[in-house]
């Protein structure tokens, strides 16, 4: 791959993050803070602008097809950018630079990239690419899950005990949490009686998460880790840790369905339910 | 066992010199079962512990269980489910899978609550065969939690799994689920909810040397074929190993045929997920078990195991006939028979397979087939005809 290593007040190509094919796109990590109910948590993101947004940036480029990415790291320590198909593709980011590199042609499919170092994976480093989706009615949940403790020490530059009992207290979907999750434009599934939608997944957090969809099986199009189960129907998807999934639904009735973890310490927010990886679909006559 | 929906036909044929009049009455039109819910419940863990739970039951039996009644119907069949709540509390029943439309989704902000005192009628269309479940979904995270859950099982109608699926010789459903005992000793002193830590593990409501016994006992056999109907309503994943031997194939998830059918020698079930999983004795002198982990979800650590023991159904002891404790009457009997007080109740054929349970005093048999029967009690067994 090639790296072209750039000072960070370099101008820079940008391109539009979300939405659209691009031959070039270039990503910010920003660093920010995350407020759910009595917390803030220190947060890294990947952001389309040099301004700290809550919410990591997605791509939608074409299968099969190379890509050049720059990465702008604002950061205070490197970063390591990384994507896990069949093969673990990675890039170093240094501290205050911005590195433009080719990232490998995928398959069709949801893929997670992020930062692999610990700093970054912990406060939230982490978005979602989806390849070869063309449809005009296409969702991304970006799924992850937070134990501030170990978020404010990793920020202080402590390293991560992995060995410890882990007890998230915050469960997300495109960095929203329920009720939030039902008004995210990227997320909350709204359609017509009939039609035909995408939904792209990722699990970028630390652990097994599974969604169950009232009123509605989906289609498994592509996955990453269980690749056997492309073609099943469901109405309760695993997604392993690191996992991306390409759903199909087809709105077969009217009506507002819950979407949520069936794992129900991830219905809350600190504690209370309902809360947490909890979101909507709601089908129009 | 869909005892309420077999209906008694009684025909009389009157013959005369000139013709023969065949007069049919009009099938009996029982009602369908009336779920109700309490949260004064009980039950007994492996050790001995009586720990409080909340539930569903069957308004004919007067009690609940955990897990709740297994619910069964036949693919294509219009469904009304009466729910009534005598209990403190709101409750619904969530019908997990059958995607069923928005005002029957048993979810409180979009469709309804049954509130204390009240009634409230599910109507549904049992479209695909396969496993699913139920559960509550108010507050779930306590009220499942104390284990208002059960399982659906939706049967296709010519001994198949599913249209041209595989034939097969009878049901397991196999409910895994676990609770956090502390949580059901004090559900008021349950927050915080994303700090539950199960530590109880169960397959239908049993655990440990529970499983060793009585109709925990799988059998069916050689030659044949047993659907395990699996289901989690866990806080962990389930994990299930079977020996080879047993030729564990997956047919179905989430009330669905898998594309392919494949070997499930090792099974993870996750919260919310089913499959349908057929296994054979491989001989007649066959009598194993298999494994049933539970793996904690939060760090992947192995929480607990359960065996459940697998045999040919030649081996399956039949329940003792000897000596007769429950004066059962009458005897033979056709269509009902009467024990002497409310208790709970099980009937078995001879080859050991539990029929029918129930806990009323007056016994309608009328579902049974002709022959010889076992009823149980707690206090004993005794045999009965039905003719």
């Amino acid at each position: 791959m090639n790296s072209i290593k750039l000072n960070i007040l370099a101008t820079a190509i940008f391109c539009l993050t979300t939405g659209s094919t691009i031959a070039q796109d270039t990503i910010w990590i920003n660093s920010g803070e995350w407020m759910q109910s009595a917390d803030t948590m220190p947060a890294l993101r990947f952001n389309a602008s040099a301004v700290f947004d809550t919410v990591n940036t997605s791509f939608n480029i074409q299968e099969n097809n190379t890509w050049a990415l720059t990465v702008i790291n604002t950061d205070s320590v490197a970063h390591t950018f990384t994507i896990t198909t069949s093969v673990i593709f990675t890039e170093n980011i240094p501290a205050g630079e911005e590195v433009t590199f080719e990232v490998p042609a995928l398959p069709f499919g949801t893929y997670r990239y992020y930062s692999s170092d610990e700093r970054g994976e912990v406060l939230g480093l982490s978005g979602l690419i989806k390849v070869g989706i063309n449809s005009d009615l296409q969702f991304h949940w970006n799924l992850a899950d937070w134990m501030p403790s170990r978020m404010d020490s990793a920020a202080a530059g402590n390293p991560v005990d992995w060995n410890s009992g882990y007890i998230p207290r915050y469960f997300s979907i495109n960095s929203h949490t329920y009720p939030n999750t039902a008004n995210d434009p990227l997320g909350t599934v709204t359609m017509n009686l009939g039609d035909t939608c995408i939904i792209s997944i990722v699990n970028g957090g630390f652990m097994e998460h599974v969604l169950h969809f009232h009123g509605f099986h989906v289609e498994i199009l592509a996955a990453t880790v269980q690749t056997s189960r492309v073609g099943w129907i469901k109405d309760t998807l695993p997604i392993h840790k690191g996992e991306g999934l390409t759903l199909q639904l087809v709105a077969a009735q009217t009506g507002v369905y819950p979407v949520h973890n069936h794992n129900l310490v991830a219905v809350t927010n600190a504690g209370f339910y309902p809360g947490g990886m909890l979101t909507m679909i709601t089908v129009q006559p | 066992m869909i005892c309420w929906r077999l209906c008694c036909i009684t025909a009389t044929i009157l013959l005369n010199t000139s013709s023969i009049t065949a007069q049919v009455l009009q099938p009996l039109q029982p009602l369908p079962p009336i779920m109700f819910t309490e949260m004064n419940g009980t039950m007994t863990l492996d050790d001995g512990m009586e720990l409080p739970i909340w539930g569903y039951g069957l308004s004919a039996d007067g009690y609940i269980t955990l897990p709740g009644p297994l619910l069964e119907y036949e693919t294509g069949e219009n469904v009304n489910l009466v729910f009534s709540n005598p209990s403190p509390e709101s409750h619904t029943i969530h019908l997990h899978g059958l995607d069923v439309n928005q005002a029957n989704d048993g979810v409180p902000t979009t469709s309804f609550l049954v509130v204390t005192g009240q009634n409230g009628a599910y109507n549904f269309t049992a479209s695909q065969p396969g496993t699913f479940l139920y559960h509550c979904h108010v507050t779930t995270t306590l009220h499942l939690t104390m284990g208002m859950y059960g399982m659906i099982l939706v049967r296709h109608p010519d001994g198949t799994l599913f249209e041209d699926g595989p034939t097969y010789h009878s049901d397991a459903p196999l409910l895994f689920s676990d609770l956090e005992i502390a949580t059901n000793l004090a559900p008021v002193q349950s927050y915080p909810f994303h700090d539950i830590r199960p530590d109880y593990f169960m397959v239908n409501g049993l655990s440990g040397s529970q499983l060793d016994s009585g109709p925990s006992i799988l059998s069916c056999p050689f030659g044949s074929q047993l659907a395990l109907r699996l289901g989690s309503m866990a806080y962990t994943r389930t994990r299930l190993i079977f020996p080879p031997s047993l030729n564990a194939t997956c047919w179905m998830s989430d009330g669905r045929p898998v594309p392919t059918p494949f070997s499930a020698d090792t099974l993870d079930i996750f919260p919310g997920e089913r499959f349908t999983v057929l296994i054979s004795p491989p001989s007649s002198t066959f009598d194993g078990t298999f494994e049933v982990q539970y793996w904690d979800m939060l760090n992947s650590q192995h929480a607990h195991s359960n065996f459940i023991r697998f045999r040919d159904a030649s081996l399956s002891t039949p329940p003792s006939l000897t000596p007769p404790t429950i004066i059962i009457a009458p005897n033979p009997a056709r269509n009902s028979i009467t024990i002497p007080a409310i208790q709970p109740w099980t009937i078995w054929d001879l080859s050991g397979r539990q029929l029918l349970s129930g806990h009323s005093s007056t016994i309608d048999i009328s579902t049974l087939p002709t022959g010889n029967f076992v009823l149980r009690t707690s206090s004993g067994s005794s045999p009965f005809v039905k003719y």
